[in-house]
Order: C-alpha cells, then structure tokens, then sequence
C-alpha cells in the first residue's frame, strides 16, 4: 500500500472514535480561548489589551466560520487527492465523512467567539451605550456589516441541535444556508475595518474566492457533480474524477452509516451547503 | 578620586525614576507652581500638568506601539524594523519665507535650544491614545530665532526619505516622503514642540528619532517623525494623509470627538494602559489653550 493510501486508511479510522474526535476537536477550538486567558492572567495582553481582546476573538471568529465553510470542498479536494495518488482508500467522499462531523463543533465555538467579540466591544468600547452604539453604526460602516453577520450567525447557531434540526425539517437547512452570506459580510467586516496596506483581507478574500466559487459552480450546473468536478485538475489523465458509484445522490447529505458500518447512526447533521 | 560621568544616552533601563515616582516629583512642583503662577506655567513653561486620573505611560508603551508607515501598518512590528536607523549626522533645514534661513546639525540644535521635559497626550486618530514626557523644544523658539518674514502663512515639515533604511517606503502606501502642514499660529503656538526625546532618554527610532514634531491637540498623524525639513510659505502646505485620502483625514486634524474621521468615530478613545475607552476630549483636552486659534470660524 502507498504511503497515501496508508495515511488516507489511517484518517478513516478516525470515524470509528466520535467521541474522541469531538474531544479533540473541542480542545482544538477552545484553544484560542484557552491562549487568551493565559495571556490575560499573566498580564501578557501587551499594549492595547482591550484591542487585542476583541480583535483575537473576532478573528478567531472569522476563521471558524471559513473553516466551516471549508469542510466541504475540502472533503471533495481530498477525494480528488485520493484518485490523483492512487490511494485505495479514500476515493468516495462518504471515506470523509467523518470531517463533516466536525462541522457542528466548528460552527458553535465560531458562534461563540463572535458573541465574545460583540460582548467584548459592547462592554470595553461601547461601555454598555446604546446611543454609543447607534453613533458607530452611523460613521462606522463596517460596525453594520458586523452586526448583520452576527445576527445572521446567531439563529443556526441556537438551531444547532438535532431536536431542532427534527423540529424544523426541511426549513433548517434553509435556515443554515444563511452562514452564507454572513461569511460575505464578516469578511466585509473585517476588510473595512483594516488598515490600508495590510494584507490579511487579501487571504481572506482569496479563501472566499475558492469557497464561494465551489458553490457557485455547482448551483450554475446544477448539479453536485460539477461542483465535484471543481479539483479535476488534480487527476491524471481521462480518469474522471472523482466517479460517483457509492455515493448517495446530494453529496453533503451522507449519513454516517454508509461509509463505515462501525460508525453511530445519524450524527452528522445534514449539510448546509 | 576617579568620577565617571556618562552622558544620558548611557543610561540603563532600570536607572531610568520609576513613572509613580517621577509623576509625584512632577504634581508637587506643578502643584506649587500652579499655586502662584498658574497664568505663566500655561502660556510658556513646560505646558499643563496631569488632569487626575491620568498617569504617565511607561516607556515600554511607547516605544512598543507605534504608527509608522515609513517601516510597516503594524504596529508591534515597526520598533522592530527601525531598531538600525541611522541618528548622525543629521540635519534640519529651515527654508522659505524667514529672514535667516539655515541648515542646523542636529547636536547643535540641542545644544542651541536646550530642550525641556513637556508633559502632552498623544491622540491616535485610531482611536488610542497616550500621555508622554517628551523632551522638547518649542518650535516657536526655533522658528523665531530664523525670523519669518511677514509673507509667512504656512510652514510645511518633510520627514526622511531613505527606502535603504525605511522597508516601508519601498511601498507606496502613501506618497513618500511623509509631509505634514501646519499654520504659522499653530506652529508658534507654545504646546507645539519638536521632541528629541521622552523620560529624558533620546527618542527611540520607533518614536521619530532624532526629532519630531508634537501638536498634541492634533491626531497624531500631524506630529511627523523623523524631521529633516521645515519649509515657511506663504500658500497652504500639504498633509500626506490628507493627499491619500482626502475624504477620510482633514489637513487641519484637530481633535474633535464631533467629527466622525477617518472612516469611524472620534467620539472614544482607548487609553493605552486601560481596558474600558474614555470620551476624547476637544482639542484633545486643550482647548483653553488653543481654541481661541479656531474662534473667529464660529
């Protein structure tokens, strides 16, 4: 077997520990917070503490929500990846299913550095003023953008168990599809409020690009497949890539169960994207 | 007997007064001062003291945290970048409309203007601000001794440009070099200083080292760093923020907590040291002094 294929077969048995995976990926987000706190109690938060406080969790924050938004075209990369080396395993993008349950995780510690951030301005800049608050949102443009990501950020976050998942049927995807244009209007955010000359809301926009034109491509031809096809230029020659014979019809909606018997039944909640 | 004496550039961090101490050495002789001769400590001497509920910045503050273009937008990293600068020789040309135009070295300049510790806040347009002993010379003192001429209206100041020593200049983020603009009243207004050092130690490179200038009821982009020219005219100067982005910085850049600026509210202001932001004050908390400079616009 090729190191690839060793290393692909390795990442799959990830699916058969949920529980481990959900707690290393819990300690894995908490550790920004973690980094804060560190850094506050030992009175290490430099110069503009208030500044970094806020700053650290409203970029926190954004990366979350783009790491979210990452999950799916990363799956449909990796599969691509598996054809393009060769691997045997790792080549149905249901053998990934597992990153997709991380995407719950991911989304809620997102929707709570982003309540950190707004709690943080609230109570250091703003001083708990709502007068305050309507003054930056008059000269301040991007304190709108923010505020509308934000409030577009909260209800999939608060209908992110499953009970509301079963309450809200066919509507909670529709509901979750609005991350969408949060992640536009966090990176407008954030690309308004930095200073000219700084290159971080290039990276950004340059994510956006891939994240946004995966989706894009498949809504304008209509299907996943062509979405899928989006890494094809990773595959060798006329193997189409990736072909389809074991996965179910709307990509993102794989349950578990299909790709590894070992795994719980239905705890990845459907897709968003 | 041997006794070594070292000039001040020789001193350690750790010899340097602690700020507390130095703050309560500075409120008992302004506190006496004020008693008897308020009027003449505002108009000339080393200018207003602490409002209470302020304390000095710690020197770490101030050479760590620094808008400087001329290296870098990011502030932690531009002590960093200008750590090489070269200080010497440097001179600064004082042109246009004066009777006895002259270029002086800068170590004649301090020997000539002997400069003073002047307590002033520091207003970031960005919203941060900083209350720093800075070692200064009025400019006025400068600007009179070369006699400007009755034609002189406005005094335009150049800061160094050298892409070899400033990386940040090898960018065009702004037009380089920086430029600032100043009225002939406001540069003869006793607050307005040149600056060659803080805490009686020489600037640091991150802090416009060897001398800048300090208009401390202007946001900070007015006070150039790294001078090396003040040119006296007639017409009006330029200002390079103002050039950049003209709808978002004014070329007069007084402190108006009113005026929304630079894409944002001036209305607070962290200060540097303080978790929740206080309100700015008009002219940054000058206004007795220099609003009469502003009266006859209403």
């Amino acid at each position: 077997m090729s190191a690839a294929g060793r290393l692909s077969r390795g990442l799959q048995r990830l699916d058969r520990h949920p529980r481990a995976l959900l707690g290393l990926a819990c300690l894995l987000l908490a550790g920004p917070a973690l980094q804060l706190a560190w850094r506050g109690l030992s009175g290490r938060l430099g110069v503009n503490a208030a500044e970094v406080l806020v700053h650290r969790c409203g970029e926190t924050a954004l990366d979350l929500l783009f790491a979210a938004l990452m999950v799916t075209p990363l799956r449909l990369l990796l599969v691509a990846l598996a054809w393009c080396c060769g691997a045997s395993a790792g080549r149905r993008a249901a053998d990934w299913a597992w990153l997709h349950r991380l995407r719950r995780p991911i989304g809620i510690a997102c929707a709570l550095y982003a309540a950190a951030h707004v709690g943080l301005y609230a109570s250091l800049d703003l001083g708990l003023d709502l007068a305050a608050f309507l003054g930056d949102l008059r000269d301040k443009p991007y304190i709108g953008a923010g505020a509308a990501a934000f409030g577009l950020l909260l209800p999939p976050a608060l209908t992110s168990s499953d009970a509301w998942m079963r309450r809200l049927k066919r509507r909670w995807r529709q509901l979750h599809w609005c991350v969408h244009p949060a992640a536009l209007l966090a990176l407008l955010h954030f690309a308004w409020l930095a200073k000219p000359g700084s290159p971080a809301p290039f990276a950004y926009a340059g994510a956006a690009g891939v994240l946004f034109g995966q989706r894009l491509l498949g809504w304008y031809c209509g299907s996943q497949a062509a979405a899928r096809s989006f890494f094809s230029f990773l595959s060798p020659g006329d193997v189409p890539c990736p072909p389809t014979p074991r996965v179910t019809p709307v990509l993102p909606d794989l349950p578990a169960a299909s790709s590894s018997p070992a795994a719980p039944p239905r705890r990845s909640p459907p897709s968003t994207s | 007997m041997l006794i070594r004496r070292r000039c001040r550039a020789d001193l350690r961090a750790d010899e340097v007064t602690p700020e507390s101490v130095y703050l309560d050495r500075r409120r008992l002789l302004l506190g006496s001062l004020a008693a008897g001769f308020a009027p003449a400590a505002a108009a000339g001497g080393p200018g207003p003291a602490l409002r209470p509920g302020e304390r000095l910045n710690r020197w770490d503050e101030i050479t760590g945290y620094n808008n400087y273009y001329e290296y870098s937008p990011d502030k932690l990293a531009v002590a960093t970048l200008a750590a090489g600068l070269r200080l010497r020789p440097w001179a600064l040309s004082l042109s246009g409309e004066l009777a006895r135009p002259r270029t002086l070295d800068i170590d004649q300049l301090l020997r000539e203007f002997r400069p003073q510790e002047c307590i002033r806040r520091l207003r970031c347009v960005e919203g941060w601000s900083m209350v720093i002993p800075w070692d200064g010379i009025p400019l006025s003192a400068v600007l009179a001794r070369a006699e400007p001429t009755a034609a002189a209206r406005h005094v335009q100041f150049v800061a160094l440009h050298d892409p070899q020593q400033m990386i940040g200049q090898r960018r065009e983020t702004l037009a380089w070099p920086y430029v600032e603009a100043l009225t002939i009243d406001e540069a003869m207004h006793p607050l307005t200083l040149l600056a060659s050092g803080v805490y009686g130690r020489p600037l640091a490179p991150q802090n416009g080292a060897p001398l800048r200038l300090v208009v401390p009821w202007k946001y900070g982009y007015k006070s150039i760093k790294a001078l090396v020219a003040i040119r006296v005219q007639a017409e009006p100067a330029h200002s390079s923020w103002a050039l950049a982005a003209p709808g978002d910085y004014g070329v007069e850049g007084n402190v108006d907590p009113s005026q929304p600026l630079a894409r944002g509210t001036q209305s607070r202001e962290t200060r540097i040291g303080e978790l929740r932001k206080r309100e700015t004050l008009p002219y940054n908390g000058y206004a007795d002094e220099v609003a009469h400079l502003y009266a006859r616009r209403g």
